[in-house]
């Protein structure tokens, strides 16, 4: 059973900035970053292959008490029951990776970043 | 008025009980003669008569004090006076007739005496009931104006003494007793009346004008006073008020030109920190909405397959675990040994059908490819279903968290915008205008309520100064009313007079007749008197017709003047000559010397001193009568010594028309020397009871009725 997941570097860097600009604590980061990419479906190879030159986090600062909910949410996606393992460190990394990306991204469009974040179906 | 009994107890020579009895019912016989010789208490009677009805004012005096008592105590009978048990007293009993009713009144005063003092009593018994004190005053007043005391003397007449009254004493006795008479008597009194108001003392009047124009004055300085006040009131009122549109509009300058004080300021940080913190809270929430919630917003769509996916699996495993459970060779015997047990026949047969059956069941397509995805334990399936719940309770949270701080946002821009636009840089100048003019404000304030205090005060004694005009207006008004009442009573007054003048002048003139008729009657003497003149103020001229020669008046014309021809033959004979020559003073000796006559029949004057003593008493006698038929009243007459002075030649006259003419009821007390047998015989039909005194030897007087000195009188 993983406990540590480490990020690719970009990850870190982005989440910094996010975390100085947005004014929002790291742990809630990671949970919308990996909400945008559950969004945005299936990962791809390469979201898999992530380098591994970013901040270490604890299983409990990525997931909380949301570990299962975020499981199932990928075994959705995947269609797929995934192990443990498979899902943290793996799957979880992949779609952190993938999602500050997107997150980042998304900062750019709105005023209000939680605001915009909410709307992001009604944006559509 | 008609006397019906008389009783007399120890008066005078009355010794014991004495009475008279007159209760005759003949109207026509009203004289009562009652003969005497001197000193058998005729007088006495006349005297206690007069006692019983009048009291002390039969002497004169005013009051029944000492004086009055001692001459009571003189009449009293000497024998009787030594006994102290004894009591003395005049009974009369008499009608009185008003309109038809007819009243008895029995008088009766007493007296007692002991240790040196005599008390009076005094009673009137009206028609059976006695008198109370308050009717007692009133029958005395009503006697005392019937007959007043100064007319005692021309009821109670002694004959005696009656020519002193008319001809020695004053002439006022004359014009009274003419004026009560007639009753005419109210003119005087009211003449009185009049004067008295018009003597009302004036004095009273100036002092209240003064004090009335005083206080008047006091009143319109005291309104003029409380004029000012309210003036100055209104003043000072509108200095408040401009000094509070003043303070406003200082304050809204400052305000518009953003100016705030200080706690305006004050509230408006107060409130954009409340913003701020209100907007603090909520971003604190949001955050922790932010990691709780929003993710799932985010995956929403995804997020919603997890409940039914996992009601699947769920769903499916109960499914598997129920067909494992049943789908195995223990359940299938189990079922063949219950069939069999229970009779039923072919139970394998039976019992292989069931298992078929229900592997066919069991065996649908749906759990066939099932695979389950999530393979949740139930513990983890609660916990998601429970922070889904959770998810799906606050989604709207999240928006209204952002609505929320975008609201407090706006306000707080508001509330900066208005403090941008503000500023306390002027305040300190502000405070200080303001406090300024809060100061002008205050003290303005305390001068107005100083003098609305004034003011107070002033209406206070306004109102009582105005009830002390009130009354002193009132009593000056009546001042005036007095006075116009005096001026009306001035006017009364000479109505009165000339009314009186005109009144007295016909009683005269009646009187001058009456005498004049009388005295004819009366007179023996021819050319004794042919007339007599009364003038107003009651001098009764005698007069005499007389021849004189034309030669005698001029001459006296000549040496003496008009005025001394005036003394010659008197006032009436010059009025004569003036009316005979049609000539005033100036012209009388033109006129006496034009006239060519040798004589004038002149009314002269004729002296009374030069009258007889008889001459006189018949004048008088003439002149009582002709006095008293100008009574209103039936009163009696009771005369003592009816024929003082009168000789025996004009007795017969004065009994034919003096007494037989006197209207009332007629008392006549005489001697053996004056009425006898001859004038009783000229009275009779009139002569209602006889009576003779007689003063015996016993020293006391003794009453016969029905007789007279000649023996028994029948009737």
């Amino acid at each position: 059973m993983g406990y540590k997941l480490k990020t690719a570097k970009q990850t870190e860097s982005l989440l910094l900035q996010m975390e100085c600009s947005e004014n929002l604590p790291i742990f809630t980061l990671v949970k919308l970053a990996i909400s945008v990419s559950l969004r945005k479906g299936p990962l791809s190879e390469s979201d898999l292959n992530t380098d591994l030159l970013g901040r270490e986090f604890n299983r409990p600062t990525v997931t909380g008490e949301f570990d299962s909910l975020y499981k199932c949410l990928m075994e959705l996606i995947l269609d797929q029951h995934l192990t443990d393992d498979e899902f943290f460190p793996t799957y979880v990394k992949a779609h952190l990776d993938r999602g500050v990306v997107l997150l980042e991204q998304e900062r750019r469009y709105g005023n209000d970043f939680l605001t915009h974040l909410s709307e992001l179906d009604k944006a559509i | 008025m008609n006397i019906q009994s008389i009783e007399l107890t120890n008066f005078g020579s009355y010794e014991g009980v004495c009475s008279f009895d007159f209760s005759n019912r003949d109207p026509k016989r009203r004289i009562v003669i009652i003969g005497g010789k001197n000193g058998s208490g005729k007088t006495t009677l006349f005297t206690a008569i007069q006692v019983c009805f009048y009291g002390h004012y039969t002497f004169g005096f005013k009051s029944d004090g000492k004086l009055y008592l001692n001459e009571i105590s003189k009449i009293i009978n000497n024998r009787s006076r030594i006994d102290e048990t004894q009591s003395a007293s005049v009974k009369i009993s008499f009608s009185d007739q008003q309109a038809r009713d007819v009243d008895l009144y029995t008088v009766h005063r007493g007296w007692t005496w002991g240790a040196g003092e005599i008390r009076e009593y005094f009673m009137v018994n009206k028609n059976g009931g006695e008198l109370d004190p308050e009717q007692l005053s009133n029958f005395q007043n009503y006697l005392l104006h019937l007959i007043p005391p100064d007319l005692l003397r021309l009821y109670f007449f002694d004959a005696e003494k009656i020519a002193d009254y008319f001809l020695e004493e004053h002439r006022g006795n004359i014009h009274d007793a003419l004026m009560i008479l007639s009753g005419n008597d109210t003119f005087d009194i009211l003449h009185d009346a009049v004067k008295r108001l018009i003597n009302t003392d004036k004095n009273a009047d100036q002092e209240n004008a003064k004090e009335y124009i005083y206080k008047r004055d006091a009143v319109k300085r005291l309104r003029d006073e409380i004029g000012t006040v309210k003036t100055e009131i209104t003043q000072l009122q509108k200095q408040i008020d401009e000094t509070e549109s003043s303070i406003e509009k200082i304050k809204s300058e400052y305000a518009h030109c953003g100016g705030l004080s200080l706690d305006e300021w004050k509230t408006l940080n107060d409130k954009m920190k409340e913003e701020e913190a209100v907007r603090r809270q909520l971003n604190a929430e949001r955050k922790v909405l932010a990691t709780e919630i929003l993710p799932f917003i985010i995956a929403e769509d995804l997020v919603r397959q997890v409940k039914p996916q996992i009601h699947r699996e769920k769903e499916y495993r109960t499914i598997s675990s129920l067909g494992a459970s049943l789908q195995t060779e223990p359940f299938f015997l189990m079922l063949a040994d219950e069939l069999e047990n229970m009779g039923i026949a072919s139970a394998k047969q039976q019992t292989h059908q069931l298992s078929q059956r229900i592997s066919r069941f069991f065996a649908v397509d749906q759990w066939d490819s099932f695979i389950p995805l999530f393979g949740l334990s139930e513990d983890a399936e609660v916990q998601i279903l429970t922070i889904l719940n959770h998810i799906e309770s606050n989604t709207t949270t999240m928006h209204d968290c952002a609505k929320r701080i975008q609201k407090s946002l706006v306000k707080s821009k508001q509330l900066r915008k208005q403090l941008n636009k503000s500023s306390i840089d002027n305040l300190e100048e502000h405070l200080q205008a303001v406090a300024e003019l809060n100061g002008i404000h205050t003290k303005t304030a305390l001068w107005l309520t100083q003098k609305a205090i004034e003011a107070q005060r002033l209406e206070e004694a306004i109102e009582m100064q105005s009830k002390e005009l009130n009354r002193i207006q009132k009593a000056f008004e009546y001042g005036l009313q007095q006075q116009s009442m005096q001026a009306v009573s001035g006017r009364v007054l000479l109505l009165l007079e000339s009314l009186h003048e005109k009144i007295f002048q016909k009683l005269i003139l009646r009187v001058q007749q009456n005498v004049n008729q009388k005295l004819r009657q009366i007179i023996r003497k021819e050319q004794f008197i042919d007339s007599v003149l009364i003038d107003n103020d009651f001098n009764v001229h005698l007069l005499r017709a007389q021849t004189i020669q034309a030669s005698f008046l001029l001459d006296q014309i000549r040496k003496k003047g008009v005025n001394g021809l005036q003394k010659a033959i008197g006032t009436y004979a010059m009025q004569e000559l003036y009316s005979l020559l049609c000539a005033d003073e100036q012209h009388l000796q033109i006129e006496l010397e034009n006239a060519k006559r040798d004589c004038y029949s002149l009314l002269l004057e004729i002296d009374q001193n030069k009258l007889s003593n008889g001459e006189k008493q018949i004048f008088v006698m003439s002149l009582y009568w002709a006095l008293m038929q100008q009574c209103q009243h039936s009163l009696p007459f009771i005369i003592d010594t009816p024929f003082a002075r009168i000789d025996t030649e004009h007795r017969e006259n004065i009994t034919r028309h003096f007494f037989a003419e006197l209207s009332g009821q007629l008392f006549i007390l005489s001697t053996n020397e004056e009425l006898d047998d001859h004038h009783l015989t000229a009275l009779r039909e009139q002569i209602s009871d006889v009576y003779l005194l007689e003063y015996d030897v016993s020293k006391h007087t003794v009453i016969h009725k029905n007789q007279y000195f000649g023996g028994n009188y029948g009737l």
